[in-house]
């Protein structure tokens, strides 16, 4: 009985053994440091910086602001010392105010094609109406 | 019976530990949230980037964004772990989107660069258009200013001729007042009008007398040089007699003048006479000189173009 058990005690030791070994082998296994995620957060920073100057606020509100909150959070990961995390959410947020800066000059080109249009068909209906 | 029991407990979990165990394995690495939301972002990001490369502004406008947004797409394939797929995944969609925003804001740029264009040729025309009307609005204003200046000048020249014809007509007048001057001449509304009196005639009679011979003399004198002149002659009586008697005398003593002027040379043609009888007396008839003053005749210098009939008096 006692070798039976022993087995069976074997058995429960491996399997969890195993399992745990597993269990670690699917989590993340990548370790980011302080200062790989310190600098992560400065680049995202910098990206927000730019989307801000040239003119996101103004014509990317929404997409800035998603940025913003991504950066925000990676500070706040990075007090917590969590620099996965931190450093995940900055280069997300580097992605994200270099679309919203991206978005902000597209609207802006996109809002003066319109005024030189309206001033240009303002143009043509005036000339109509000299042709006349 | 305490130990068989425990025995029968552990042979039990020495069967269904294992599988107990298993079923937490398969469990702990089969498809979890996390993994299912991976799946989803990289698709998400796959199917980004496939849009992406099909558009060709962002192919023509955007290529190394693209490319980049290609290799983040690449890495993101090639992760294994959910949270690396879920970050990597993220990033590739969002590298795309820039791209189809930068190729976007390119193709809006090249739009102002032709908008650009077709405006400066709209006001090139507007100028054109307006520098013709400018010249049209000059030509007009210059052809009605050309006009006026007509017009001033022609009035000008209607004003000088009819001030020219007036100081003539005046001068005339006057010169014609000068010639009759010794004849009891006066500027009246219907011309130059002159009474031979001086007691030209008894009462009753047409005769002239030797007075009025040498005023009608002065006047065949005055119409011999002036031939455009022609002359209403209006016979006049005092109130003695009945109105026709005088109406007749009147026409007499008219008659008596133009046949003195005509016996002086003066185209008959020339000469209109009328009578009116006692109708218009100068003097009271009342007294002999008033009765004397009344017996006359009036001589109307007709001015040229005027017919004797329009300055009869009714």
């Amino acid at each position: 009985m006692d070798g039976k058990n022993r087995r069976i005690q074997q058995v429960f030791v491996v399997v969890t053994v195993l399992g745990l070994l597993f269990a670690a082998g699917c989590g993340s296994s990548n370790k980011m440091t302080a200062q790989t995620s310190g600098e992560k957060i400065f680049r995202a920073g910098n990206a927000y910086v730019q989307a801000k100057d040239g003119n996101a606020s103004l014509n990317a509100k929404d997409d800035l602001a998603v940025a913003q909150g991504k950066l925000m959070n990676a500070r706040d990961a990075f007090t917590k010392k969590n620099y996965e995390e931190a450093a995940n959410l900055a280069d997300q947020a580097v992605v994200d105010a270099e679309y919203a800066r991206a978005r902000a000059t597209t609207k802006k080109n996109l809002d003066v094609a319109e005024g030189i249009k309206k001033e240009t068909n303002d143009l043509r209906q005036e000339i109509e109406r000299m042709s006349k | 019976m305490r130990h068989m029991t425990w025995i029968r407990i552990k042979s039990g979990m020495g069967v269904l530990l294992p599988f107990g165990l298993l079923l937490l394995f398969v469990a702990g690495c089969g498809p979890s949230q996390k993994e299912m939301m991976a799946k989803d972002q990289m698709d998400r990001a796959k199917k980004a980037y496939a849009e992406a490369q099909a558009n060709p502004n962002v192919t023509a406008y955007a290529p190394m964004e693209l490319q980049e947004a290609g290799k983040a797409v690449q890495e993101a394939e090639k992760a294994k772990e959910p949270e690396d797929i879920l970050q990597m995944g993220y990033i590739a969609e969002r590298k795309t989107q820039f791209a189809v925003t930068v190729a976007d804001g390119k193709v809006a740029e090249r739009e102002i660069d032709k908008l650009n264009v077709e405006k400066a040729e709209m006001n090139a025309r507007k100028q054109t258009l307006e520098a013709e009307r400018a010249k049209q609005e000059a030509g007009k204003a210059m052809s009605e200013a050309e006009r006026a200046r007509m017009a001033a000048a022609a009035e000008a020249a209607n004003a000088a001729e009819a001030k020219e014809k007036a100081a003539k007509a005046k001068a005339e007048s006057d010169q014609l007042m000068k010639e009759l001057s010794n004849l009891k001449a006066q500027q009246t509304e219907r011309g130059i009008v002159l009474t031979i009196g001086d007691v030209l005639f008894a009462t009753g009679k047409a005769d002239l007398s030797a007075n009025a011979n040498k005023s009608v003399a002065t006047l065949a004198d005055f119409l011999k040089k002036n031939p455009n002149r022609n002359v209403l002659i209006e016979g006049h009586t005092d109130s003695v007699g009945k109105d026709d008697y005088n109406l007749a005398l009147s026409q007499k003593r008219a008659d008596s003048v133009k046949a003195g002027l005509v016996g002086d040379g003066i185209e008959a043609g020339r000469i209109t006479t009328t009578g009116y009888g006692e109708k218009f007396p100068v003097a009271s008839n009342d007294t002999k000189d008033g009765k004397a003053q009344n017996r006359r005749v009036d001589v109307v210098i007709l001015n040229e173009g005027v017919k004797a009939e329009s300055q009869m008096r009714r």
